[in-house]
């Protein structure tokens, strides 16, 4: 410090010597630099929750919504959607005791935060993209016919098919 | 699945044997730490100093104690939850895949490594091991070909030694890949994939299950002697990304038998001006071999470009090659594209009688942002028969010119059919550069023609109101005639006894006696 004192500054210089005096001799020993290298090793991680269970009147569509999370080593992914199931009535949710009694209407999607709602079907649907490790929430929503013949107490249901190549 | 565990609630104080440190809440090591509490098997490195060596060693327990004071401390208040939902979990129990992909040189009986699949969630995955080819949207997005010729390529290029198998909560499975057909010359551009769907579905109300389709991207070149770097570029277009918010949009083909990434930009000139005003950095998005991908920019939001006519210029730059293309631009306001959209309202059903002209009427609304008149045009398809699907004929309807907002006519004439049955009547409704805005299909059934007791009802009524009529009009006309005869006479007659009169007092005047009078008025 530039207003140090003579006497200030020899105190200081005899403070140093005494602790230099008293520092173990492994720390004044030369250091080598030892070179931990690490490269990042390709993966691609897709994980989602179940959505929430809907109750579904004909005065109100059922809605849930369930949120991806994609952690990719590459530099950007695509998620797409589509009914896992191949055959019957694809898009539409179903009697989980009956598979072949399915509701009328097909089950709709949107990537949460506004935009269209759009039919499920059987084949993949672009949903939305993202870079290294991301989270986007699913908005689903279903609503009977106005005229659909349904009974309290049926359950339905139905297997989203998310896909994420690493290409 | 059950819910989603959040890593980010509790502070997380890592003091286990060999592995020294703090953790700190939402850090990735705290991620770590928590995949590693559910198996994840992830590993992370974390600081080995001799500090930290004599903290874990001599204040391990009071600082775990205290972190988890501070973590209570933290989870009381009630806003706590709403404050840690907002942010962003960044493990889930879910799948991963590794490698997440594969890239190389095409061979044949090329070994493609170990590829394994691991399962951090709660749930048993039953699954499904594919090769797939890949499919590409104009997008860039890349999936699974699915389409049954597809699948079928794909199994003949590659194996793999497992083919399905059951995946627990915390376990992994290793699956060995080859590549048995492509030789050298060959590319290889697909997926081998993981089709896992859980062993268990949920039963509760309308509920929705989850399953992934994902695996390592498999993109094997041909040998470099082999390679062909070839695009080329269709026409680029506009596209109105948003309030004021322009996309240029230029399509690229990839012709060679390698995966392209190209690069380049879009500049912006006032028509007939060679003065630019904007640029704008085209995003390279990577083309697999035979597929198109619009290539995207967007226009700067905060530079306006005001109502004109503009032209665009794409450079793109692809393998050692620069390409370029170009296209105009009509604004209809700042950052507006001038927008000839239209969408079809209603095609009426057309009445045809078999060996008659069919009369097609149609109406549209402009949803655009100018005034214009759409090209319409019908094409009509056999829609039974043997030629069922064949084009019979195009031709060109008349839409009327409309405003925006507006509902306009369109009108035409389909000449007389060649045979009976079916026709499908597709209406197009096409914008000057001939793209389709709109379309709709109405079947028509050809009638036969009237028979002669159907048709006659309808020729007897007229002519039998035509004979009243004319017989009415006969009427008329005969006693209007005998009016006006009659009173003719009448006015004769009225003329004739005047005139007697006249003479009668002339010569009663002139002193003529009444005898005289008489027998000249009788003579």
């Amino acid at each position: 410090m530039i207003s140090l004192t003579r006497g200030r500054g020899v105190r200081a210089a005899v403070l140093a010597l005494a602790v230099a005096a008293f520092t173990p001799a492994a720390a004044q020993a030369a250091t080598d630099d030892a070179v931990v290298a690490a490269s990042v090793g390709s993966e691609l991680t897709m994980s989602a929750a179940n959505p929430a269970g809907m109750t579904l009147t004909h005065a109100t569509p059922g809605t849930t919504s369930g949120a991806v999370t994609v952690t990719s080593t590459a530099s950007s992914w695509s998620l797409s959607i589509r009914d896992n199931a191949a055959t019957g009535a694809v898009g539409n949710m179903r009697l989980t005791t009956d598979a072949n009694q399915a509701l009328e209407n097909a089950l709709e999607f949107r990537l949460a935060g506004g935009g269209a709602y759009s039919a499920l079907t059987g084949t993949n649907q672009a949903v939305t993209s993202g870079a290294l490790n991301d989270s986007k929430t699913i908005e689903f929503r279903q609503s009977l016919g106005a005229t659909e013949d349904v009974i309290a107490g049926n359950n339905y249901d139905l297997t989203v098919l998310y896909t994420v190549i690493g290409a | 699945m059950s819910p989603v565990r959040r890593v980010t609630e509790p502070p997380v104080a890592v003091c286990a044997t060999g592995r020294y440190g703090l953790v700190l809440p939402g850090s990735p090591a705290a991620a770590a730490a928590a995949n590693r509490s559910y198996g994840s098997g992830s590993r992370h490195p974390v600081v080995d100093s001799g500090v930290s060596r004599f903290v874990s060693s001599h204040l391990c327990l009071p600082l775990s104690l205290a972190f988890i004071a501070a973590a209570a401390l933290q989870v009381s208040p009630p806003d706590a939850h709403a404050r840690k939902t907002d942010r962003q979990p960044l493990a889930l129990g879910g799948l991963t895949v590794s490698p997440g992909q594969l890239n190389g040189f095409a061979a044949r009986d090329l070994g493609l490594g170990r590829v394994e699949l691991h399962n951090s969630s709660p749930v048993t995955y039953r699954v499904e091991v594919a090769p797939a080819l890949l499919a590409q949207a104009r997008s860039g997005v890349a999936t699974p070909d699915a389409r049954p010729q597809a699948v079928r390529a794909a199994q003949r290029h590659m194996v793999s030694d497992t083919k399905s198998f059951v995946l627990r909560p915390g376990a992994s499975k290793r699956v060995t890949a080859k590549l048995v057909t492509p030789t050298a010359t060959h590319n290889f551009y697909g997926a081998l994939t993981f089709h896992a769907t859980p062993v268990t579905r949920a039963k509760q109300g309308a509920s929705l299950n989850t399953a992934f389709w994902t695996g390592p991207g498999v993109l094997l070149r041909p040998a470099a002697k082999h390679t062909h770097s070839r695009a080329s570029l269709d026409a680029c277009f506009v596209r109105q990304a948003g309030v004021r918010q322009l996309s240029y949009v230029v399509p690229v083909r990839n012709r060679g038998n390698i995966a392209l990434l190209p690069a380049g930009s879009v500049v912006v000139r006032r028509a007939g001006v060679k003065r630019v005003v904007s640029t704008a950095k085209l995003e390279g998005k990577r083309i697999y071999p035979r597929f198109v991908v619009d290539q995207v920019a967007r226009q700067d939001a905060k530079r306006l470009l005001p109502k004109g006519d503009y032209v665009l210029s794409a450079r793109m730059k692809v393998g050692r090659r620069t390409l370029t293309t170009s296209c105009s631009m009509r604004l209809a306001g700042p950052n507006t594209l001038a927008s000839s959209d239209a969408r079809l309202l209603e095609l009426a059903p057309p009445l045809s009688t078999r060996g008659e002209p069919t009369p097609v009427q149609a109406s549209y609304r402009n949803t655009g942002n100018i005034t214009f008149e759409p090209r319409a045009q019908i094409v009509i398809r056999a829609a039974d028969g043997a030629g069922k699907g064949k084009v019979w004929r195009t031709l060109p309807m008349r839409a009327a010119r409309t405003a925006p907002h507006q509902t306009g006519r369109i009108s035409g004439i389909v000449p007389e059919l060649p045979t009976g049955g079916r026709y499908e009547f597709q209406l197009r409704l096409l914008d000057e550069h001939g793209r389709e805005l709109d379309q709709a299909v109405q079947l028509v059934t050809q009638r036969p023609p009237a028979s002669l007791r159907d048709r006659l009802p309808g020729w007897l009524l007229p002519a039998l109101a035509a004979f009243v009529l004319l017989v009415a009009l006969t009427l008329y006309r005969r006693r209007t005639e005998r009016r006006r005869v009659s009173a003719a006479n009448a006015r004769i007659q009225r003329t004739a006894k005047r005139h007697t009169e006249l003479r009668v007092r002339r010569m009663a005047a002139e002193g003529s006696s009444t005898h005289t009078i008489n027998k000249e008025t009788y003579k």
